[in-house]
């Protein structure tokens, strides 16, 4: 499995800097493994280093603006905390800074101006990348860009193995991970004959054999069909009461239903940020920021239209219920 | 332009070397004459006979009207692309036929004159943009069909215009400097250009933003309102009702289910059976209907709900006046 480190020598040595955008988007990999050879020996953060004592915050990104071409701020001026063990959606527009921000998180980008740090180490010094990058994974859109290795298993342990994590540990890491993502038994079956779902899924096991602490999903169910699509959010939310914060970037109004909390950006801007119910239950400010209406929220909306009182929110069970209630009480 | 499938059914056979030696020509005769054996000694049920057949499309009759806004509707592996790639003779049928205008497309070159007018976008057809400018791009197959000069030139211009994207603005740009929703524009126009009489779509609007894709899909009705046939395949259960005359239904490669939206979509505990949904308005009706409230329709969309569940619970059809939507307590 040696040779699959070897196979991607400019991959891995890639500073954590700049110039890192297209090399992501063109190759979108398991970023968490990218980096790692290249700053494992670097003074000071020693691979494996406990982290560092935190207040409970996952990622803090304070007041970071952010530009590609020196012109147009994609990010500019984001403010926004996220506690350990929260299930985040951030929603928004094409072209709305959504994929930026979430690149900042493992310091695959660096922020112009301000600061980003990741469970206490700041992304701007490089002798934190390795730790940050082996702690907070990243999964993106593309099912067939993001896979190194042409069997299962060696996918799942090319990021631990290039965290030095040994064999015998490693074969451990590889079978657990396989399991908490409901492939048993596929650790020899080839990539490419798999599904677009279960490719995802073996993206997320090769980020979970690393064991992080943060997961981060960038459009990562926009390529599967309904079913992979509610497999993969089952599968996050799991991993969520297990304990890893998780950080969704989407489309799917469905799916941002399910979060503890919703962040909307628009051109660089946090322009919304609440629990879903507060965030995606006003039809009129969600279509102001192109974004999708949830269908249980325009159903509540037209049922006020006509007289009824209802509560505008954004779980169809409970819109169920309020129904039935609101029935029988007459 | 009709096209009508005939008992389709394809098989990706696994590749046997004394074949794949003999070229094209052979593999067909041999296909056809294993069609014609299995037919005669296993029937038509035996899909399993031969391990080496693996059967993508099953025994699939259908047909698109002209001027008709088809739908297909399957999860994945199901045979929606293989069955797209039928429809300009891109594959050939193992058994049965497909026709169109009457005319088999087995015949070369009926195909050939047909390549133009069934145009097929493939998913994410923005990955297959490949020319330095967007102009050259959109020539390109056009180009192909022998056209040039002020001729070419015009149809280029038509083709973007016909995705509300201007010749003089975008046409001496390189595609790749677009935005995505713009980029899968282009690649729709490069189909155009073709000038189709059917318009042939695999998943068009998927990982497009909301406002991107509304603004593709009324691009989508509005090519239909002007006389195009369309076929869609899509995991968009809410667009396929929206849009479609009828929606045609695939599961493991035949056809599950052919008929209007409402023909199709009252039949929820089917289609979940083979892992498809219906639109959340229509699983909300069914659910509400199951709690004894009175939805007779057999296809429900919000408004539609709304209006027939609100006098139930005190209020009235119809929405008062004068209240702006989403602006209560």
């Amino acid at each position: 499995m040696d040779d699959k480190a070897v196979a991607h020598p400019g991959l891995a040595g890639v500073p954590a800097s700049a110039g890192a955008p297209g090399l992501a988007g063109a190759s979108g990999e398991l970023v968490g493994a990218f980096g790692s050879v290249g700053t494992s020996g670097d003074a000071g953060c020693a691979p494996g280093e406990m982290p560092r004592a935190t207040d409970g915050t996952a990622v803090d990104f304070d007041g970071i603006r952010f530009t590609y071409d020196g012109e147009a701020f994609v990010l500019d001026g984001i403010d926004l905390s996220v506690p350990e063990g929260q299930f985040l959606c951030i929603l928004g527009g094409n072209g709305s800074g959504k994929s930026t921000l979430a690149r900042h998180i493992n310091a695959l980008l660096l922020p112009d101006e301000g600061q980003v740090t990741v469970l206490g180490w700041s992304t701007d010094d490089p002798r934190c990348t390795f730790d940050i990058r082996s702690h907070a994974g990243m999964v993106f859109q593309n099912p067939d860009d993001q896979l190194v290795a042409s069997v299962v298993e060696n996918d799942v342990a090319f990021g631990p193995e290039n965290l030095g994590v040994a064999p015998d540990e490693l074969q451990r890491r590889v079978i657990e991970a396989l399991g908490n993502v409901g492939l048993q038994g596929f650790d020899l079956r080839e990539t490419t004959a798999l599904s677009g779902g279960q490719k995802q899924r073996v993206a997320i096991a090769g980020v979970l054999a690393m064991r992080p602490r943060i997961l981060v999903l960038d459009e990562a169910t926009a390529m599967l069909d309904p079913r992979g699509r509610k497999g993969l959010m089952r599968l996050a939310r799991e991993l969520n009461e297990q304990g890893l914060t998780v950080v969704m970037i989407t489309h799917f109004m469905d799916e941002a239903a399910q979060a503890d909390r919703v962040v909307v950006l628009e051109v660089g801007r946090v322009v919304a940020d609440g629990d879903p119910d507060a965030v995606l239950s006003d039809p009129a400010r969600l279509e102001s920021m192109s974004l999708d209406v949830p269908f249980v929220a325009s159903l509540a909306v037209a049922l006020r239209k006509r007289g009824v009182d209802v509560a505008v929110h954004v779980q169809p069970d409970l819109l169920k219920e309020e129904l039935c209630a609101l029935r029988s009480s007459r | 332009m009709r096209v009508a499938f005939e008992q389709v059914s394809y098989s990706y056979r696994k590749a046997d070397p004394a074949e794949a030696k003999g070229g094209r020509g052979l593999r067909r005769g041999k296909a056809k004459e294993r069609a014609t054996a299995s037919e005669q000694a296993l029937g038509r049920a035996e899909w399993g006979a031969d391990p080496n057949e693996r059967w993508a499309l099953r025994d699939v009759s259908f047909v698109v009207e002209p001027g008709e806004f088809l739908g297909l509707a399957g999860h994945t592996g199901s045979g929606k692309s293989t069955l797209i790639q039928h429809m300009n003779g891109l594959l050939h049928p193992t058994q049965g036929r497909v026709l169109v205008d009457g005319r088999d497309l087995a015949d070369k070159s009926w195909a050939q004159q047909c390549r133009g007018s069934v145009g097929l976008v493939f998913q994410y057809p923005e990955h297959q943009l490949f020319a330095p400018t967007v102009a050259q791009d959109v020539a390109f197959g056009p180009r192909n069909l022998g056209l040039s000069g002020d001729e070419l030139d015009a149809r280029v211009r038509q083709a973007l215009e016909r995705v509300h994207l201007d010749v003089g603005e975008v046409g001496g740009r390189s595609p790749f400097e677009l935005s995505g929703g713009q980029q899968r524009r282009v690649a729709f126009a490069g189909v155009l250009a073709m000038d189709p009489q059917v318009l042939v779509l695999d998943e068009p609007v998927a990982g497009l933003d909301p406002v991107a894709r509304e603004d593709f899909l009324a691009l989508i009705a509005e090519l239909h309102a002007g006389g195009m046939s369309v076929v869609m395949a899509s995991h968009n259960m809410d667009d396929l009702a929206r849009l479609c005359d009828r929606i045609l239904v695939l599961n493991g490669g035949s056809a599950f289910a052919l008929g209007s939206p409402e023909d199709v979509f009252s039949q929820g505990e089917a289609l979940r059976s083979i892992g498809l949904d219906v639109p959340p308005a229509q699983r909300m009706a069914e659910q509400l209907r199951a709690e004894g409230f009175a939805l007779p329709r057999a296809l429900y969309d919000t408004e539609s709900l709304a209006e027939d569940l609100a006098p139930q619970l005190g209020g009235s059809a119809a929405p008062a006046f004068g209240r702006k939507e989403g602006a209560c307590a």
